[in-house]
């Protein structure tokens, strides 16, 4: 393929030897990508852009381990992630979320829009956390791993009164089907904000208004889903939580 | 596969080989090299390394390196103790010092936040911080971490934390890097630079 050229969300960046920096880029055509940009950090370095979080058009050439970056021009900041503590934490944990949830040149389109969207709203909006539950959700969707909400996940039957959220068996189980370990259980309310929020658009996601117990348990659920499927539990969720934590909102 | 080398070349090239950067290739061209000096030069040379391991420790006020405790900066009474500027790493600290500019004191973390790593508030030497801001005396902190995410992360987070405390919290201006193009800078560090101007 040689020389491309792709927009790109920067993940991960990393100093490499004195000058340069390695990257791990979710570009739009190739998906997960890792780079090099070579003498960034070398004052007058005509690569920007290339912080973390930052999006920006990229040219980049195909190496055989690394690709690298030939040039890139900026397009969006997201400056508020770089400025406001509680959301730089909340975009660490969704650019981890990405990198562990994909595989190496597997693009996405949809979850490179998904990424974006993302950035947008934890810079933006009103309610990080509630944002960071969507992106759970949407981005192991897309990731393969959607949960099953609308009926029990074991027995195909109704939810019932009692649901409960049990990430080994797929999703939803009923009062029936709860596992003895590993499930959480769900106020019906609980289970049917993250029915709204797993169909929600992006720009529609903050409509919702949770209780501190409901934001609790679909947390709870969440996190379990989404570190059911890394096989480990994000690192970037103990900064968040200890943030958090003396806040008034429910947390992660 | 044993090696073709004697037993005592060997052990040297796999010694060297530990540090990093340094692959078989490099290491088999070190030891060679350190063979063809005079003794006298290679004892010299392990001399410095037993005695920078065995004699270099962590300043209990500061955190940096240092052969004396309190180091050579924290007992110096010509220089400012109401003033603290808080580096990531000993080598941060070293280049503050060439600009010859401050007369302050220092706190070095040893590092910098990085959620993604799993790197957080604990693992940094910031208790210790926030124990010798509490102990009174400090009119300013200055924070000189690093300006990508960790090192503004970690500034963020201090900011916070120091909050409580009767003391003014400053960050170092960051800008356009020497020699930096306008028109290649990013938007969030051409943002900050038009704030941190200055009237000249
Ligand atoms: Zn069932
Ligand atoms: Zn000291």
């Amino acid at each position: 393929m040689g020389l491309y050229r792709t927009e790109a969300v920067v993940l991960r960046a990393r100093e490499l030897g004195e000058t340069d920096r390695l990257l791990v880029l979710y570009t739009r055509s190739e998906g997960k990508v890792r780079a090099v940009a070579k003498g960034v950090r070398r004052p007058g370095s005509r690569l920007a852009g290339l912080e973390p979080f930052t999006l920006s058009e990229l040219q980049l050439f195909q190496g055989r381990e690394l690709d690298r970056v030939i040039q890139s021009q900026p397009r969006r900041g997201f400056r508020p992630l770089r400025e406001d503590l509680g959301r730089l934490a909340a975009a660490s944990y969704l650019a981890e979320l990405v990198e562990g949830l994909t595989a190496e040149r597997d693009p996405s389109p949809a979850l490179f829009q998904t990424l974006v969207a993302g950035m947008a709203l934890l810079a933006q909006g009103p309610d990080p956390l509630l944002a960071l539950r969507f992106l759970e959700l949407r981005l192991s969707a897309l990731a393969g791993f959607q949960p099953v909400l609308d009926r029990c996940a074991r027995c195909g039957g109704e939810a019932g009164p009692r649901p409960a959220f049990a990430p080994a068996e797929g999703g939803v189980v009923c009062a029936g089907c709860r596992p003895v370990s590993g499930a959480v259980s769900l106020a019906p309310g609980t289970l049917a904000s993250l029915r709204f929020l797993a169909a929600a658009q992006p720009g529609r996601v903050e409509v919702l208004r949770l209780t501190a117990g409901a934001n609790a348990e679909m947390a709870r659920a969440l996190v379990g889903w989404v570190s059911y499927h890394l096989e480990r539990r994000p690192r970037s969720l103990d900064f968040l939580e200890a943030l958090y934590l003396d806040a008034p909102r429910g947390l992660c | 596969m044993s090696s073709p080398y004697a037993l005592p070349i060997a052990r040297l090239i796999d010694e060297l080989c530990k540090l990093p950067g340094v692959g078989p290739k490099t290491g088999q061209r070190l030891a060679f090299h350190l063979l063809h000096r005079r003794p006298e030069d290679a004892r010299s040379l392990a001399q410095a390394i037993l005695d920078a391991t065995e004699q270099i420790g962590t300043c209990s006020v500061c955190q940096n390196l240092t052969d004396t405790d309190p180091c050579a900066i924290c007992r110096d009474s010509a220089r400012d103790g109401s003033v603290i500027c808080v580096v990531e790493e000993p080598r941060d600290l070293a280049a503050m010092e060439r600009t010859g500019e401050y007369r302050g004191r220092y706190h070095v973390l040893q590092g910098a936040i990085s959620p993604m790593d799993g790197v957080g508030p604990e693992e940094l030497r910031i208790r210790e911080l926030l124990s010798r801001v509490q102990g009174g005396g400090v009119r300013e902190v200055i924070l000189a971490t690093n300006t990508d995410v960790e090192g503004e992360t970690t500034a963020m987070y201090l900011a916070r934390v120091l909050k409580p405390f009767q003391v003014s919290v400053t960050r170092i201006a960051r800008g356009l890097p020497v020699g930096g193009d306008l028109d290649y800078a990013d938007q969030v560090t051409l943002a900050r630079a038009l704030e941190g101007r200055r009237e000249v």
